[in-house]
């Protein structure tokens, strides 16, 4: 497990609209393939990704919970989008519109997990980025990973549940 | 920090004399990754890329169009696959995709549009139908329980018209009976009227025959008050006799004596003067008995007087009774009078009140088949209201489909 031991800059990195970031991994969350775009954003190259598990560019303020939906949603064999604040090798970092889908063989047989992330619109980061907060102070309240992240779920699912709205449902709408 | 940094150092490592083995080597491993995507294989993607060259261009250049199409599939497939599932806002995320793919993402999107406008519509269309189903469901069962209710005042209100009629005719033949009997009573309180003057009549009859008998008590007593002096009369007359008999007797005696004292001489005088004595004995016992016949007719008129007297006062008290009664009969007389008005005015009372109930009687009777009517109408209303709901249903149905 590569976790990155860097520090974050608080720089940010943009990348262009017209540009998609591109990952494969295998059912485990290894890298299988990175496009031009991700290995520039993430400051990695191609042999320093394949084979890593994905969380090589986790930045520390994203909550687990978002994670552990994510896992949770594609190996139910559905979608999911997120907006997700990843790390460079240097510390820097960028905001990105995650989408991240099953990828199944001719067969059907699902074989791997596919992301294209595109430049996320300022005003929803604007929005997601104080519900990430809270989220994430919910999950730093407790020392054990594992409480916090179920605090940080039971966080999600009764801030949704206020909203009215499936998750789903609040990413579209931001 | 970049690809092409990457790919010198990739470059730098690459012996020039391996140049064309590395380019086959390439060439396949593009035509092995585009043969793939070419069977619908979007996974494949060239890996290890070190060339900075047309080489490595090219093998970006396929990633990239791998990696654009794989998205396109991707972005088409989910987004449609939630439009299947009514999730509309799923839409094929154009940002990032350029040219054709733009294009159809945006055509893709557009339908999505449409699918949403015509679903919503459906929505609504189930809403309208859900809510008008409500609506026309109360207004119907408003109907009917209406028509039911209808009916059963309908009922309620035949049985109190058939119970009214029949009272009416129980009260209308007694109030025929109360006015017949009132008009026997104003016959008979006419009759005792007209015995009432009868009466009258007959009393003030009597009192003048009462005054006829007072008259002619007086008359009888006068009468007899003339009986009483002229009895007197004859008894002075009697006295005067007895007198003069007395007399004559004392002179016969005186007369005898004489005629004893002349001896023969006086013998004849001697026969008259006791016949003389004798006539006047006679005299005096018939004169006594006047007397005494007298006494008794004295006795006997003062009985009638006292008689007459009492017959006088006994006529008079008639009198002041017949008074009374004749009084008393004149009120009687007016009461009766009055009565027989009151029992008049009484008779066409009840002649009104038994109209009246002949009136209420045929009017139970409209009601009656008034009622009657009802009930068919609102058994007639349910009926509708029930094919109604069966339309409105049919209808509804209709409408829900898609
Ligand atoms: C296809 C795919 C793409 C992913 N992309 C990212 C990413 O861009 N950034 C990230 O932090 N995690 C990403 N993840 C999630 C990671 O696998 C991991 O769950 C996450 O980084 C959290 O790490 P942790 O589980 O070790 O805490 C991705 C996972 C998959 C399957």
């Amino acid at each position: 497990m590569a976790v990155p031991t860097v520090s974050p800059t608080g720089r940010q990195r943009t990348f262009g609209d017209d540009e998609i970031i591109v990952s494969k991994t295998d059912l485990k969350g290894r890298i299988t393939y990175a496009n031009e775009v991700f290995l520039r954003m993430a400051s990695y190259k191609e042999e320093e990704l394949l084979g890593q598990p994905h969380n090589i560019i986790r930045h520390p303020d994203m909550p687990a919970c978002v994670f552990k939906l994510l896992w949770d949603t594609i190996s139910a064999g559905r979608e999911i989008f997120a907006y997700v604040l990843n790390l460079a090798r240097n510390g820097d970092e960028y905001w990105v519109h995650a989408h991240i889908t099953p990828s199944y063989d001719a067969a059907g047989t699902l074989v791997g997990y596919h992301s294209n992330r595109r430049t996320p619109d300022p005003a929803a980061l604007e929005k997601i980025k104080p519900i990430y907060a809270v989220l994430l102070a919910e999950e730093r309240k407790h020392e054990n990973k594992k409480e916090g992240l179920a605090a940080g779920q039971w966080k999600l699912n009764a801030l949704l549940a206020e909203s009215g709205k499936t998750y789903d449902e609040l990413v579209w709408s931001l | 920090m970049n690809m092409l940094s990457f790919g010198r150092a990739a470059k730098r490592s690459e012996a020039p004399a391996s140049d064309e083995a590395a380019l086959r080597a390439a060439m396949a491993q593009v035509s092995r990754v585009c043969a793939a995507a070419a069977r619908g294989d979007l996974e494949q993607r060239i890996l290890n890329i070190h060339d900075d060259g047309p080489i490595g261009a090219m093998q970006r250049d396929i990633n990239h169009l791998l990696d654009m199409t794989d998205a396109f599939v991707r972005e088409a497939s989910a987004s449609l696959t939630h439009a299947a599932a009514e999730k509309f806002y799923r839409r094929v995320l154009t940002r990032g995709m350029r040219g054709s793919f733009r294009h159809g993402a945006e055509l893709i999107n557009a339908a999505t549009e449409h699918a949403a406008r015509l679903s919503e519509q459906r929505v609504e269309r189930v809403r309208l139908s859900d809510a008008f189903e409500d609506r026309i469901k109360e207004v119907v069962h408003g109907v009917a329980s209406t028509a039911t209710e209808a009916e059963a005042t309908a009922r309620s209100l035949m049985e109190s018209a058939e119970s009214t009629s029949q009272e009416a005719e129980v009260a209308a033949s007694s109030a025929v009976d109360t006015s017949q009997h009132m008009a026997t009573v104003a016959s008979a309180s006419a009759q005792i009227a007209g015995a009432a003057a009868e009466i009258e009549k007959q009393v003030e009859h009597s009192s003048v025959m009462a005054e006829q008998a007072l008259a002619e008590a007086k008359r009888a007593n006068e009468v007899v008050s003339g009986l009483e002096s002229a009895s007197r009369d004859i008894t002075r007359v009697v006295g005067i006799i007895n007198e003069v008999a007395l007399q004559t007797r004392l002179l016969a005696l005186n007369a005898m004596i004489e005629a004893a004292h002349v001896g023969d001489a006086g013998l004849g005088f001697a026969v008259v003067a006791a016949e003389v004595n004798n006539l006047a004995t006679r005299t005096a016992k018939a004169t006594g008995e006047i007397e005494l016949m007298v006494e008794t007719i004295q006795t006997a008129t003062a009985g009638a007087v006292g008689a007459t007297a009492g017959i006088a006062t006994t006529v008079t008290g008639m009198h002041t009774l017949l008074a009374g009664m004749r009084r008393a009969v004149g009120a009687q007389g007016e009461a009766t009078v009055q009565m027989g008005v009151s029992i008049n005015r009484a008779v066409e009372g009840t002649r009104l009140v038994s109209d009246t109930v002949a009136t209420a009687a045929e009017g139970s009777v409209q009601t009656q088949s008034a009622a009657d009517e009802m009930v068919q109408s609102a058994s007639d209303l349910s009926r509708v209201a029930e094919s109604l709901m069966g339309d409105v249903d049919q209808f509804l149905s209709q409408m829900r489909k898609r």
